[in-house]
């Protein structure tokens, strides 16, 4: 499928949304969908699967509430702050993370978060299990007002489509594709003369910057930060998403989000139920559909673009 | 993809759908969001949802020849799933008031949902802290059933008017924990002759064998337990097996449930003390109350669950009367009556949008003292709202005064 048709076609689907479900939830499914693909630039590109990526969320989550209620400085600064502040925050644990390798990277992503998780949760500014309340959401670009739920989604449409093109391109780019040779085999790509360390850390700083960002238009969008944001279960709730949609697809995280985020909001009626149809979901996947739901549809050879060729190359031998 | 967008717009059509189908403008619509698969399961939940069915079964379902329909939703102790569901039923689902919300960060978000919707109604039966009704009050919610001023305060009172003057702290560092530490000493800056220590502990500690080591050697009158949940379970536990109970030193417990005694243990919480708004086996009414709820719940109601029943049925009422759902009118109506019934004495709703009542101070029972399963609180003594409840000269509530 040519990218352009692809992107056409999510474009309409995308502008067409918020017409038809309500648009908070519309939004919502959005900033998560850009967390879950910041989260699978990592983990399906990368090949680092990092338990702690709540902190980035939730830490640009908080800035950019605090910077908007309490500094009152307009929500473009204060979405750049939070960017800002998840992006250095990044860099800092991905430089000590990064130099471990399977397990250990795994929990000392982990162990970060939950040191994090601590300090916001003394930390006064926070607000502690209250949290950031009542985050106005002020205008976009003095022009478009941010308080009409419709502006709000077409807002972070362009955020988020935006951020979306250029994790597109970072996955596309020769970059991309020395992350994909270290996620492959890094003996060799260390001996190929790739500094394999600085690739990684690069990849851990994109991926907690937009994961900031997903962050900081939830806090916009929804008007509050709140310990839930750094919770070890958000980083648990990214995992499940990806991992639903398609770990290593460009697509799959933003399929992933949309039905994790349908299924707690709409089938929230069902009571405790949520929990058992969401876990059994994951099982599912991770037993039958282990590319995910949107991967193994891909691989299904009615969308192999390989198909066509091998039929040529059958026909020329 | 093709798939995924497919997927999408089946679901949202679905949704879509059957919002049109349920979205009515003359039936009465209570929204109960609660938590159903996390910590707050057993005090609200399927429990709380229970309660509003029995409040709306008193009025035959119906008011006035409108039904009433009751919808519920889980939102997992998380804000963000809380929010989202109480915008989508305010905005385009059609409910008229939203009851419970155990998760106080949840409270505070929908409560500034409400804010900009003066038509609709929140009734806060489960969240303690303080700020629904202080510094984020609302004319259009009410905290109905307690809040962590109360618990502190009132607690702290009721055991210094009986003399009790000497106290100690141990408290959860952060902000829960704190708030009721200072709101309990700010009672007795005001008592000749107290004196006050304490120690703070962080969230989810094990061990507290420090912590109550310097405990036993301030030797107070009463150990003040500033802490919620597994922090309170482990360190009143804790405490007795140190033998602070040993020297006569009363435990004090700001928030302590039924459901936290029975994972203490009746012999390590034996005799401890805590001020609660209700417990089922009181008196023969709210015995009678709780035996009809027990029998299509399953147990016996916690003081949130008893709470949610009072507020919905006060709210049906006020509908009955003013013939209307609209908050301003509802509310008014509400703050001219008197709330009495099997949860509330003595209740009446204030300005700042708090529901003061009457408070139980009470003692966990010993074991020889137990006549039956379930049997955890002896009442001690009556503590009347004005005395439990932050006054209203000292509220922060920007509506108080106007």
């Amino acid at each position: 499928m040519k990218p352009i048709i692809v992107a056409a076609a999510l474009a309409v689907v995308f502008v067409a949304l918020p017409h038809t479900v309500y648009p908070v939830f519309a939004t919502t499914v959005l900033c998560f969908a850009l967390f879950a693909c910041a989260f699978n630039l990592l983990v399906g590109y990368s090949g680092l699967l990092s338990f702690g990526h709540a902190a980035y969320f939730g830490t640009s989550a908080y800035v950019t509430a605090h910077v908007a209620k309490e500094w009152g400085l307009g929500v473009e600064i204060s979405i750049l702050a939070g960017l800002l502040a998840s992006t250095l925050l990044g860099a800092a644990i991905g430089a000590v993370c990064v130099r471990k390798h399977g397990l250990a990277f795994s929990m000392t992503t982990l162990a970060s978060a939950q040191l994090l998780y601590f300090v916001f949760l003394k930390a006064p500014f926070t607000g502690g299990e209250n949290g950031i309340q009542a985050v106005p959401r002020g205008q976009a670009l003095g022009l478009l007002d941010l308080g009409n739920d419709m502006n709000m989604y077409y807002f972070c449409l362009v955020v988020t489509g935006a951020a979306f093109w250029v994790i597109y391109r970072v996955v596309e780019s020769p970059y991309g594709e020395v992350l994909r040779a270290i996620q492959d085999n890094e003996p060799r790509a260390v001996a190929l003369g790739y500094n394999v360390t600085l690739h990684k850390w690069m990849a851990f700083v994109i991926s907690a910057a937009f994961s900031g960002l997903a962050g900081s238009l939830k806090a916009i969008t929804l008007q509050f930060a709140t310990l839930t944001d750094v919770h070890w279960a958000q980083s648990g709730h990214v995992i499940l998403m990806t991992l639903i949609g398609g770990i290593g697809t460009l697509l799959g995280p933003i399929f992933g989000a949309a039905l994790i985020v349908t299924i707690e909001n709409f089938l929230a009626g069902t009571g405790a139920w949520v929990t058992i149809i969401t876990g059994v979901i994951f099982v599912l996947c991770v037993l039958g559909f282990k590319r995910g739901i949107l991967g193994e549809l891909m691989n299904m050879q009615l969308f192999r673009k390989r198909t066509a060729d091998r039929a040529a190359r059958s026909r020329q031998i | 993809m093709i798939s995924k967008s497919t997927l999408a717009g089946a679901v949202s059509a679905t949704v879509f759908v059957s919002g049109m189908g349920a979205a009515s403008a003359d039936s009465i619509r209570i929204g109960v969001l609660s938590d159903m698969s996390s910590m707050y399961a057993s005090t609200s939940g399927m429990g709380s949802v229970e309660a509003v069915r029995m409040a709306a079964e008193e009025f035959g379902n119906e008011i006035n020849g409108m039904p009433i329909e009751v919808v519920y939703a889980d939102m997992q102790n998380k804000a963000d799933i809380g929010s989202s569901i109480a915008r989508r039923w305010l905005d385009s689902e059609d409910v008229d008031v939203i009851i419970d919300i155990p998760n106080s960060a949840v409270a505070l978000a929908v409560q500034e949902v409400i804010r900009t919707r003066p038509e609709k109604l929140l009734l806060v039966t489960s969240a303690g802290t303080s700020d629904l009704s202080n510094s984020a009050c609302a004319a259009n919610s009410i905290q109905w059933t307690f809040d962590t001023y109360s618990q502190a305060a009132g607690l702290t009172r009721a055991l210094a008017d009986g003399g009790l003057k000497s106290w100690y702290y141990l408290t959860v560092d952060y902000a829960f924990g704190l708030a009721m530490e200072r709101d309990s000493k700010g009672v007795l800056s005001g008592v000749d002759g107290s004196v006050t220590d304490g120690v703070t502990f962080p969230f989810n500690t094990a061990d507290y064998a420090s912590y109550l080591l310097s405990a036993r050697r301030a030797k107070p009158q009463v150990l003040a337990f500033a802490t919620g949940g597994s922090d309170t379970i482990n360190s009143i536990k804790q405490a007795r097996e140190f033998g602070l109970a040993q020297d006569g030193t009363v435990f004090a417990a700001f928030s302590l449930t039924e459901g936290n005694v029975t994972a203490i243990g009746m012999d390590a919480a034996e005799g401890a003390m805590t001020l609660t708004p209700f417990f089922w086996n009181r008196n023969v009414e709210t015995t009678a109350f709780s035996e009809t709820f027990k029998l299509r719940f399953g147990s016996y109601p916690s003081f949130v669950q008893a709470g949610t029943f009072s507020a919905a049925r006060s709210y049906f009422e006020a509908v009955r009367a003013t013939g209307t759902t609209d908050a301003g009118k509802l509310v008014e109506a509400l703050r001219g009556m008197a709330i009495n019934d099997v949860f509330s004495s003595n209740g009446k709703v204030r300005e700042d949008g708090l529901m003061v009542h009457d408070m139980y101070l009470v003692a966990v029972k010993s074991p020889s003292e137990v006549t039956g399963a379930d049997d955890i609180f002896k009442l001690e003594q009556v503590v009347a709202g004005d005395d439990a409840f932050r006054p209203l000269s000292a509220s922060e509530c920007p509506l108080v005064g106007k």
